[in-house]
């Protein structure tokens, strides 16, 4: 009955006893088996079962599962050298360089890398420091997500992933994302060191944000002399549709953040581009200090990662991601029209898309009911989203016929759920969030009695 | 860390134990490294056999190379050091580390560090780094962190507002000097008296390069949190963590949010199980024990070369193959350069008088020997004039 020869209680045993507690009750009460291969779009379990996977772990899985151009590079890498090379250069390191710095906009050429996201947000932070040595405030959008290292962290205005771990930087000022003159105030006239923005919003959330936004921080960053840090940690790469999400506003930042395509879903790799000028700004600074991590550019990681890239490029992953975005985006905006008790918006763009649930019982019945029907969808995982966003990112070589089984999926799920009352969802989901979450049961019973009295009822039944 | 200055842009087109083949044909010893070595059959074997059908996590799914690594370093590491946070650089275990330590500790401020070491380069870890010349560049930092003048009085600034304070048990830095024996003892009697948790760097040290699986075990002392990484990918995949005791892990993420601290690809399959066989061969071939061995002959070679080279070389300390000579002709960085012409890379901290030498776990006898003898060129052209021999 089991090809694969695990027991799940055992490996949730060892997850609980050695890894992460919390997290073995949340894969537990999910149902969630023991993943053994990737195939495309799917990932298989060690029962043999097939997911449809359009989580793609925030879009590591963006080239699919197994990409074979990765594959091949892997292969054919590890044969010569992986590891470690003293400091000196290596084929793949100078390929993925060049082809990072081609690839993006006016003068973004100085490439460092990193071990992941954080720490690239990390590198990014750090050079803005050195390159602005005489400004403390940092801004950022106050709903982003940027990473879990100090640094990163001490930017996000998640309270609940950032309180703990306080006192972090003193003087960062979160605005309103999308709202202009938020953030013009919180530059303010005298100029910030630094803001760190997402061209979509993406922290447990998604939103696009008005066409012109970026452009209009841009033009506020220049004006004051402030450096613009886009995070494409998620963007990045096709996934919006443009090949960088900042290229909608046509929009150049003085630094650009990428991973999760570039690990081309095979290898723990993150980028920071910095222009040269600021470069040379930070350089003259640092005198001479090299900052570089020892482990960022192995060179089977720069392989895979140059595949990765290539494969974006080579197969017109973006346009690809444009042309399938609109009809998920269609199909979603059907379903959310046929369900608004459970769902109050459909926000995205591209392949990066989401739904916004009317509360965190729906999303966590839901997901439950979607991974009944063999499908992965991307739980926001963020207990303090009153309206959570369960996310949509299939990989961008996800075929037409895959976006309808996605959609049916929903649809099934959606359906089971509209034939419960609001408290059979609530028994459904709560004893799963009360664990996951350590939620009181007040608080679950207020959501599910909101659930009652949506502005839905009428259509629904 | 800086390796490298002289040569045109050499670029290396395959590597085998502590050899880098160049793409003109030439050959270089890399000891600045560390790591297991290049070309391990079992553990690239392992890698690609996991490569192929599952490298990454979906995160929605359970995974088995990560419950069986983070299981297999319970066993390996001392006491009880039981619950691992695995990701893919040193900078970010060492962050993952500070965040347990401000979580447990919310009212306290105050960081210990050792002047002269470093722990990695995000923001965190720079706020931990003893080094001015790459803590002054930045107008400012997440902490402050009280900087003992050596590892041995690190003890004497503990106190009841100190969070924690963070070593490396084997000193890494070319420049640090190394302490006596007995003082992470004292250490940690004080940290235990103050409640401060004793995190121990061990990213370089660790994983047998010092004899012993981790070297805080020669000295007998279990910290509160063990940095891990090194070797322990293989030198196939970057991979590093963090290991603690299950209570201490409890206090912070025990009961909250289940993505609390965590990474995509940190702990990814592919690295794990790359951690698993080198674990594996570590045993299976006694490389802690051939470590010791390959360290003395290393340290004896070392040895010779400062009588050698009176004038130039000072104090040369090693335990297993890990080991640093200080150089009496002020900066160390043109020694390094001279062995780089060579064909020896090592490290060296700008502007100081120290080298630091680690050659990986698989190196032979014959590397060994043979980075010795580049060391003793590069020594007898860097003597300064009028320094005489």
């Amino acid at each position: 009955m089991n090809p694969a020869g695990v027991d799940r209680t055992e490996v949730l045993e060892l997850y609980r006893r050695h890894f992460n507690a919390p997290l073995a009750h949340h894969l537990e009460l999910g149902g969630c088996s023991i993943e053994t291969a990737g195939r495309g779009s799917f990932v298989v379990d060690e029962l043999g079962r097939e997911y449809l996977d359009v989580a793609t772990a925030h879009g590591i899985f963006g080239l699919g599962h197994c990409n074979p151009a990765v594959q091949a590079r892997i292969a054919e890498q590890l044969a010569r050298v992986a590891g470690p090379t003293g400091g000196l250069a290596h084929d793949p390191g100078v390929s993925l360089r060049s082809r990072l710095a081609r690839l993006l906009p006016g003068d973004l050429g100085r490439v460092t890398f990193a071990g992941s996201g954080s720490e690239a947000i990390e590198i990014a932070l750090r050079t803005a420091l050195l390159a602005r040595p005489a400004r403390t405030r940092l801004v950022a959008a106050r709903q982003a997500y940027h990473g879990k290292t100090l640094g990163a962290l001490g930017m996000m205005g998640m309270n609940h992933l950032r309180v703990p771990f306080e006192p972090l930087w003193t003087d960062v000022r979160r605005v309103e994302y999308g709202d202009v003159e938020a953030m013009a105030a919180a530059i303010g006239g005298g100029g910030a060191a630094a803001v760190l923005l997402e061209p979509v919003l993406a922290g447990g959330t998604i939103e696009v944000p008005p066409a012109g936004y970026l452009a209009a921080v841009r033009d506020l960053c220049d004006r004051t002399g402030t450096l613009l840090i886009a995070d494409e940690v998620q963007t990045g790469l096709g996934r919006t549709g443009w090949m960088f999400g900042i290229e909608r506003d046509e929009v150049v930042p003085d630094m650009i953040v990428l991973s999760k395509i570039l690990t081309g879903g095979a290898v723990p790799i993150a980028a920071t581009v910095v222009s040269e000028a600021v470069a040379g700004e930070a350089d003259r600074r640092a005198d001479g200090v090299d900052y570089s991590s020892e482990s960022a550019c192995w060179p089977l990681v720069a392989a895979a990662a140059d595949a990765a890239v290539a494969y974006v490029e080579e197969q017109g992953l973006a346009r690809r991601a444009q042309l399938l975005g609109s009809y998920l985006g269609e199909g979603l905006d059907t379903l959310a029209e046929m369900f608004p008790r459970f769902v109050a918006e459909t926000p995205g763009i591209g392949l990066m898309r989401g739904v916004r649930v009317r509360n965190r019982v729906v999303e966590t019945a839901l997901w439950l009911q979607l991974r009944r029907r063999n499908v992965v969808v991307g739980l926001s995982l963020n207990s303090a989203a009153a309206t959570p966003v369960l996310r949509v990112y299939p990989p961008l070589t996800v075929a037409r016929e895959e976006i309808d089984q996605l959609m049916e999926a929903l649809y099934d799920s959606l359906q089971s759920l509209e034939r419960l009352r609001p408290r059979a969802i609530y028994a459904l989901a709560a004893p799963a969030m009360a664990l996951q979450f350590r939620l009181p049961t007040r608080m679950l019973t207020a959501a599910a009695n909101r659930a009652d009295t949506a502005p839905s009822k009428a259509v629904a039944r | 860390m800086q390796t490298l200055a002289a040569r045109q842009e050499p670029v290396v087109v395959s590597a085998r134990g502590a050899t880098l083949q160049l793409e003109d044909g030439s050959h270089l010893l890399d000891f600045a490294s560390g790591g297991l070595g290049h070309g391990a059959a079992p553990i690239a074997a392992a890698v690609a056999r996991q490569m192929s059908v599952n490298p990454l996590s979906t995160r929605h799914f359970l995974s088995l190379p990560l419950a069986h690594l983070t299981a297999r370093l319970a066993l390996e590491c001392p006491g009880s050091l039981e619950v691992s946070y695995l990701c893919s650089s040193r900078s970010e275990a060492v962050e993952g580390a500070l965040k347990l330590a401000h979580a447990v500790h919310p009212g306290r401020t105050k960081l210990v560090a050792v002047s002269g070491a470093e722990h990695g380069s995000t923001l965190g870890a720079l706020s931990a780094c003893g080094q001015p010349s790459r803590r002054d560049p930045l107008p400012r930092l997440l902490f402050e962190a009280e900087l003992a003048p050596s590892p041995v009085e690190t003890a004497d600034l503990v106190d009841r507002d100190t969070a924690a304070v963070i070593v490396e048990p084997w000193p890494g830095g070319p420049d640090l000097p190394v302490p006596e024996a007995g003082w992470l003892r004292e250490l940690a009697a004080s940290c235990a008296a103050c409640g401060a948790l004793l995190i121990a760097d061990e990213s370089r040290s660790g994983v047998g390069v010092t004899g012993s699986m981790f070297s805080i075990q020669r000295e007998g002392v279990v910290p509160d949190v063990l940095v891990v990484g090194g070797a322990l990918g293989g030198s196939v995949l970057p991979l590093a963590g963090y290991v603690t005791r299950r209570g201490l892990n409890d206090r912070v993420y025990g009961r909250r949010d289940p993505t609390l601290h965590a990474s995509t690809t940190g702990g990814n399959p592919a690295a794990c199980v790359a951690g698993l066989a080198t674990l594996e061969m570590v045993k299976r071939e006694q490389l802690p024990a051939r470590a010791e061995a390959s360290g003395l002959r290393l340290l004896a070679g070392l040895r010779e070369l400062r009588r050698r080279h009176p004038d130039t070389v000072g104090e040369v300390r090693g335990a297993g193959l890990f080991a640093r000579v200080r150089t009496k002709t002020g900066e160390a960085d043109a020694v390094a350069a001279a062995a780089l012409e060579r064909g020896l890379i090592c490290e060296v901290d700008p502007g100081l008088p120290g080298i630091a030498l680690r050659p990986p776990l698989l190196s032979t006898p014959e590397e060994i020997d043979l980075g010795v003898e580049a060391l003793d060129g590069a020594l007898a052209t860097a003597t300064p004039a009028g320094a005489g021999r």
